[in-house]
């Protein structure tokens, strides 16, 4: 099993990162929960991850600070961003010039998120 | 105070009362002196005329004895008579002669004669020109007589004859008996005139006297008259009534300084017709009562307020009869003992918020109630002076404002909701397309994974039910049938559903600080929720100014204050406020928060929605530190015990 990319998936509430996992398991990813921003940073600097799919607002850290934590560990990783809140938090990062390879809305629409992983990590 | 100082000024120039009656009393007592004088000389002149004519009748009566005589003498002469001595008769006829002599004398030049038996008769002298020149005539004619009788009475026979005859040509009697006529007629007539003069002189002096007391009346008794009946006048009432002041005397000077006093007492106190008209003016309704709590009176505006066609039907009523309290429907008299006390502590009682009953319609009016209490003079209680302002139209008012500043609410807390409904949606469409993608699939999939998938779906369809259920909680309307008893820990509890996602994303913690059994509070749920939404949306903006990274805290807690209060304190370490802004919070439309954000609104609000339930609010700050509310709910006695029962009412559970 060694050749699966693998995911890190990051959200507070611990029913959507298992959902997550379960549709990258079945993709054919190697899919990690981390519940909380502060679990997810952990988890980055404890490994080589081949993309992050990261909730935007968390109560301890926030996505954003979870995606400047990967671009200081591994700048290159496809960060993903998923936001509850409709698209200003992308804007936010824009402004904040953070990198973003995509971000989607929740609820999420699963047969979109399967291309829009496999694209990212296409490049 | 210029028309005191002139009637002073008027005192000082005026006749004095006591001159005016000294003048009178004078004038009187010469009108008296004068008629007294006038009938003493009438009266001596009348006795003098009197005395005259009787002296006229002697004299009369002497000539004619003299004449007697003188026939006795020549009788006795010839011896023709008795023996008589002759010269008894001569010494008798010479005696009466000087006599008469005397007396015609004194008639004519006037003096004193004696009367021959040892009298002295004073007679005033004649003046009048007829009786005197028919006493001339006479005492001529005497002489004459007395010519013949010295000269031929002696004489021989024909001597004698001759004088005789020349005796009765004189015609002594004839011309005495006129003389005598002619003083006593003149002597009548100046009595007739006398008489007159003495009528004339009585009737003047009535006539003087009339006038004198006429007089006294013009000066002095009629400013009395009108001065006393100003003064009955002003006391009944009439305090428009001035007296006139003609006169300068101490009269005219007392009438001055009754009109000035009066007009004084007009400037500085108000009368009963003024107040009365005040009090008719006021739009709004004031009762007035006895110590007995007795309404003893209305104004238009309360009869207009309760409906009813005059104010009889209000006096007499009982105050707690008409005032009932508010909000309960259970007719809870106003003066519960502790809403008295107060009263009586301080005086006064301000804007409770109360219904009048009206009698008439049955209908039960919500009004602004405040009373202060009337002291009588030992400063006891005498009554109540209660002002009411109808309150329909401003509760109408309150009610859309209420719902306006909800629907602004709702349009900040729509990205709070949104985030709220995300994640379960994600959830239930997530497992949804994961069972359909597995079941397409030719793997088995065991039995229970599905069942737990489903149930995962169901409990956050739950979850997102029971967030649409408080918003439309939140934004309907309030009733009257929404008040019940509450439990202001589940009321906290509510109103945090739709905050805990942002207080947890925002990185606040809420400490919720609820005493164990508390009492129910009588309220309206749905209200009394908007005031800790209103209160949160408030602290998470305050906390938005902080940034200097400290531990965000909100804390909620509730507890007895007293047996007769709830407190509730709503308390951040947020930004806080400085005065200005404190000063202003409850002050509709005052909002520091960005145009478009903030409605100005929802503190104005919340105190109409505490006040509503019988309480208080009141605020504290310090800037950069946090801001405390706190809110008091007055309980009442016959609060509910915490049961919850009308809690699960409500809920429907």
């Amino acid at each position: 099993m060694g050749n699966k990319p693998r995911v890190l998936v990051v959200d507070d509430d611990a029913r959507i990162t298992d959902l997550y996992c379960a549709w990258l398991s079945a993709w054919g990813y190697d899919a990690t929960p981390a519940v909380g921003g502060a679990a997810a940073m952990e988890l980055i600097g404890q490994g080589d991850w081949a993309l992050v799919l990261c909730d935007a607002k968390m109560p301890d850290v926030s996505g954003l600070d979870v995606r400047r934590s990967l671009s200081q560990k591994s700048p290159d990783t496809p960060f993903i961003l998923i936001t509850g809140c409709g698209k200003e938090d992308a804007r936010i990062a824009e402004i904040m010039d953070t990198r973003i390879d995509c971000y989607m809305e929740k609820p999420v629409d699963f047969s979109v998120l399967r291309k829009v992983i496999a694209s990212v990590l296409k490049h | 105070m210029t028309s005191y100082n002139h009637a002073h000024a008027g005192s000082a120039a005026g006749f004095g009362i006591k001159t005016k009656f000294l003048a009178m009393i004078l004038l009187l007592f010469a009108l008296f002196a004068a008629n007294f004088f006038i009938m003493l000389s009438i009266l001596e002149t009348q006795r003098q005329d009197a005395f005259l004519i009787n002296i006229a009748g002697r004299q009369r009566m002497l000539s004619q004895l003299v004449l007697k005589l003188v026939y006795q003498a020549m009788l006795e002469r010839h011896g023709l008579v008795g023996p008589g001595p002759m010269q008894d008769t001569l010494k008798e006829i010479e005696a009466k002669r000087a006599l008469f002599d005397g007396i015609t004398h004194a008639m004519i030049n006037g003096g004193e004669v004696a009367d021959g038996l040892g009298h002295k008769l004073r007679i005033k002298k004649i003046e009048s020109g007829e009786a005197l020149s028919a006493l001339e005539e006479m005492r001529r004619r005497w002489r004459l007589f007395e010519d013949i009788l010295e000269k031929d009475i002696n004489g021989d026979a024909a001597t004698r004859a001759s004088a005789f005859k020349r005796i009765e040509e004189l015609e002594l009697l004839g011309h005495i008996d006129s003389a005598v006529g002619i003083l006593t007629m003149e002597a009548g007539e100046k009595v007739t005139r006398l008489r007159n003069v003495q009528l004339i002189t009585l009737a003047f002096g009535i006539v003087l006297f009339v006038a004198v007391v006429w007089f006294f009346d013009m000066l002095v008794l009629r400013p009395v008259r009108s001065l006393v009946d100003t003064v009955m006048a002003v006391g009944e009432g009439d305090v428009g009534k001035r007296a006139e002041a003609t006169s300068r005397d101490e009269i005219g000077f007392l009438t001055r300084s009754f009109n000035a006093t009066m007009d004084n007492l007009e400037k500085t106190t108000v009368s009963r017709d003024f107040l009365d008209h005040v009090i008719k003016g006021i739009y709004e309704s004031i009762i007035v009562t006895d110590k007995h709590r007795q309404i003893v009176l209305v104004n238009p505006a309360t009869v207009e307020l309760l409906g009813n066609a005059d104010e009889k039907a209000i006096i007499g009523a009982h105050l707690d009869d008409v005032a009932i309290s508010q909000p309960s429907k259970r007719n809870r008299r106003l003066f519960k003992p502790q809403a008295f006390e107060q009263l009586l502590d301080h005086g006064f009682i301000r804007d409770y918020n109360v219904a009048y009953r009206s009698e008439k319609t049955g209908e039960m009016i919500p009004v602004s109630f405040s009373a202060r209490m009337l002291k009588d003079k030992n400063g006891g209680f005498d009554g109540l002076v209660c002002v009411a302002r109808d309150m329909r139209e401003y509760n109408m008012i309150q009610s859309t404002l209420i719902q306006s500043s909800k629907l602004a609410a709702i349009g900040t807390m729509s990205a709070g909701v949104a985030h709220e409904l995300r994640n379960p949606l994600t959830v239930v469409k997530g497992k949804a397309q994961f069972l359909i993608f597995r079941l397409q699939g030719d793997v088995d999939i065991p039995r229970e994974e599905i069942i737990r998938d489903m149930e995962a779906i169901i409990e956050c369809a739950d979850r997102m039910s029971s967030i649409v259920d408080h918003l439309r909680g939140f934004s309907r309307e309030s009733k009257e049938r929404d008040w019940t008893y509450l439990s202001i820990g589940d009321v906290i509890a509510h109103s945090l559903i739709l905050f805990e996602k942002r207080l947890e994303q925002n990185g606040i913690t809420l400490v919720k600080d609820v005493a164990d059994g508390l009492p129910t509070v009588w309220g309206d749920r749905n209200k009394l929720i908007s005031v800790f939404h209103n209160l949160l949306v408030n602290s998470f903006d305050a906390f938005g100014h902080v940034t200097d990274g400290r531990e965000k805290t909100i804390r909620i807690s509730a507890r007895l204050k007293g047996a007769e209060a709830l407190a509730v304190t709503f308390e951040d370490n947020a930004s806080g406020m400085d005065k200005d802004v404190l000063d202003n919070v409850f002050t509709p439309f005052f909002t520091t928060k960005d145009v478009g954000r903030g409605t100005g609104l929802g503190l104005f609000i919340l105190y109409g929605i505490i006040e509503e339930h019988g309480g208080n609010v009141s605020v504290s700050s310090t800037p950069g530190k946090g801001t405390t509310f706190t809110m008091n709910f007055r309980l009442d006695r016959k609060t509910a015990p915490e049961d919850g029962k009308a809690e699960r009412q409500t809920n429907g559970q």
